[in-house]
């Protein structure tokens, strides 16, 4: 129950978040800046998740996606 | 379209005709005004060190270009060199159950052990003689090879990944597909990944498979021209061979300790859901706070908590500083010790009850600096990449292989990108 | 979790780009100083094909545009053409720097509009936006980012208008 509170939560944020405002094309210039992008460099990031992953029980929800391997 | 319902015995977490059919239409739709990946060639030198006594090099490489206007085609190569001391430490063999379940669907009956020469530990021999020099205890190669496409407001991609290793091969599919609404400020990206597993530890007869089917959604959305926010959900559906029979269950007897091989449940179903916001603090920096909570069918719950401070130090240097905490308890299996043989064991301590923390250090120089003072900065193709990680993780039972609670690792990246 | 995926999937593949619902009407006229100091209007170039282009130096397409924004002007300049590229940078230094290091000069009219003012009129939707207005002002074709598969539909674009 408290699973499926959680992810209904999250839903209805976005959703409601999403009807909140909208940015034109031509105000996006602080966005383009790369300390804006939320992976900017996603190899890097798949990389250091790769550790993380073999360390620690948990998977998914970081944006990336990978293969197996026989890490322990 | 409609995908049917999982009907008792699917395996598919997403019906794979489905997939082939998304596969088909995101090759012939038509073309709209997005963008490819940029074509660079990117090359990293990782290394991660630890004081379990594991040190893992990996040098890595990828490369993007452009087929067409629509197309980009993505090649990446990565080589882990593993070197553990609980690789070089003696072998023993344990009597495992034979290939295949075992009833009532589980995975491996308990095995007892033939006798180790030593009882410390049960380990895979990486080959070799005495008084040879080896670089690593184990080499795992990884090839990934995709294909990115664009279709109407949104991207579409495909990607393959072989990875090999002496004791371990992987097979996987991934795939996104993309796709803006209101003007940009809103995309929504859904991702599957299929593996075909396959273990054979050297210390064992025997192969066996282990599947990974994952599906996950993304949502992104622009909330002002200061600040990003993203949902992601994923579900992971594991089954197969998913103990690490290098780890032994020693449990004493009323003679000797006898060892035993861990068996895990045959399936794991694994949620995760997590938010993540970036906002622009000022003209010169910004901060990314993250979330995640997962949980799967192991009784795992844990938090992820994170963040990432980033601020350019002058045009052409940005630093970020990022910290990063987490939490987990332990799985309904899991115990510090065993006082006789159960259905389910293990010696995993990813499976323990776990904090962990981490302090993260990047540097990128971008170049195009003609008043640089080193001669290749000056290039604005050029990209560099500095990065430092301390690690440290907590389990409230000790080690296997250490006997100690507490990991500390160090992992660092050095990397180059090249826009061409 | 199958019927979610497949639910999100038809959201995802069920949204098509639609025609700028622009075209045909009236160019919104506007006013603007080039950066060169010197103030311009719309009506001003009324009798001529106009080309006006919506363009930012943190605009990676539209950087890739402007070289062919000056071959299209080379190409016209003889002809009642005109190209006006409105800059929306915040930031002028950064256009500037722009155009200084691009290997020929531009020598059609570039307004600066780092208040953001202009875009506002035609609703651009994406960047680059390209707008052809024919000589009585009217506002014919449109163009929403920028590959190079669009140059050739650009010159027969022009090249329709120029002879009405």
């Amino acid at each position: 129950m408290l699973k499926k509170l959680i992810l209904m939560g999250f839903i209805f944020l976005w959703v409601w978040l999403s009807g909140c405002a909208t940015v034109r094309p031509w105000e996006r210039e602080s966005l383009s800046d790369p300390i804006m992008i939320m992976d900017e460099n996603p190899i890097d990031s798949g990389v250091k998740q790769h550790y993380l992953d073999y360390r620690e029980g948990s998977v998914g929800a970081t944006g990336e996606q990978s293969g197996g391997c026989g890490c322990g | 379209m409609a995908l049917p319902a999982n009907k008792a015995g699917d395996v598919g977490v997403v019906n794979w005709r489905a997939a082939v059919w998304v596969c088909i239409i995101g090759f012939i739709l038509p073309l709209s005004g997005q963008q490819l990946p940029d074509e660079e060639l990117q090359a990293n030198f990782s290394g991660y060190f630890d004081n379990y006594q594991v040190t893992v090099i990996y040098p890595n490489f990828a490369l993007t270009r452009h087929l067409s206007e629509s197309t980009a085609i993505t090649g990446r190569y990565l080589v882990d060199l593993v070197s553990a001391a609980s690789i070089r430490a003696g072998t023993g063999t344990t009597a495992g159950g034979e290939n295949g379940e075992g009833d009532d669907g589980e995975f491996e009956k308990p095995g007892q052990s033939t006798g180790g020469q030593q009882a410390d530990v049960v380990t895979a021999a990486s080959g070799g003689g005495e008084g040879q020099i080896r670089l690593s205890d184990d080499v795992r190669n990884e090839f990934v090879l995709g294909v990115t496409r664009l279709i109407p407001n949104g991207t579409f991609a495909l990607n393959g990944l072989y990875s090999k290793e002496h004791d371990y091969s992987s097979r996987t599919i991934a795939g996104t597909i993309s796709q803006d609404f209101a003007e940009k400020n809103t995309t929504l990206q859904l991702g599957f990944v299929r593996s075909w597993d396959k273990v054979f530890p050297i210390s064992k007869t025997w192969t066996r498979g282990a599947n990974v089917e994952t599906a996950d959604a993304t949502f992104s959305q622009i909330l002002s021209t200061r600040l990003l926010s993203q949902f992601i959900f994923s579900y992971t559906k594991t089954n197969g061979q998913l103990a690490d029979v290098y780890r032994t269950i020693k449990i004493a007897g009323p003679d000797s300790v006898i060892e035993y091989d861990p068996v895990s449940p045959y399936n794991r179903y694994r949620r995760a859901v997590s938010s993540r916001i970036v906002y622009r603090l000022n003209p010169l920096s910004s901060i990314t706070l993250g979330y995640r909570y997962y949980w799967d069918s192991w009784d795992i719950r844990s938090h992820t908590i994170s963040s990432l401070y980033q601020r350019h130090l002058s045009r052409f240097m940005t630093l970020g500083v990022g910290f990063r905490t987490y939490f987990q308890n332990e799985a309904f299996f899991f115990k510090s010790e065993y006082a006789a043989p159960e259905q389910y064991m293990t010696a995993d301590s990813k499976l323990d009850k776990t904090y962990s923390t981490q302090l993260e250090l990047k540097l990128t120089v971008d170049g195009g600096n003609e008043d640089g003072y080193l001669p290749f900065i000056d290039n604005d193709r050029l990209q560099y990449n500095f990065g430092l990680n301390w690690y440290r993780r907590h389990t409230d039972s000790p080690d296997w292989f250490t006997g100690l609670n507490v990991l500390s690792a160090v992992y660092f990246n050095v990397g180059i990108r090249y826009k061409f | 979790m199958s019927k979610i995926f497949g639910i999100l999937l038809v959201i995802t593949l069920a949204v098509f780009p639609k025609d700028a619902p622009q075209i045909g009407q009236p160019a919104p006229p506007f006013q603007g100083t080039t950066f060169d100091g010197k103030k311009i209007e719309l009506n001003d170039f009324k009798g001529k094909v106009v080309l006006l282009d919506f363009w930012a130096s943190w605009c990676v397409p539209c950087r890739e545009e402007m070289p062919f924004l000056i071959d299209l002007y080379n190409r016209y300049h003889k002809s009642p053409f005109e190209i006006i590229a409105i800059n929306i940078d915040t930031k002028l230094d950064n256009a500037r720097k722009f155009m200084d290091q691009l290997s020929e000069n531009i020598r059609f009219t570039v307004v600066k509009d780092s208040e953001q003012q202009i875009p506002p009129k035609y609703q651009i939707n994406g960047m680059p936006t390209s707008v052809l207005i024919d000589k009585k002002g009217i506002i014919r074709f449109w163009h929403t980012g920028f590959k190079a598969s669009y140059k050739e539909d650009y010159i027969s674009e022009i090249d329709e208008l120029l002879k009405e």
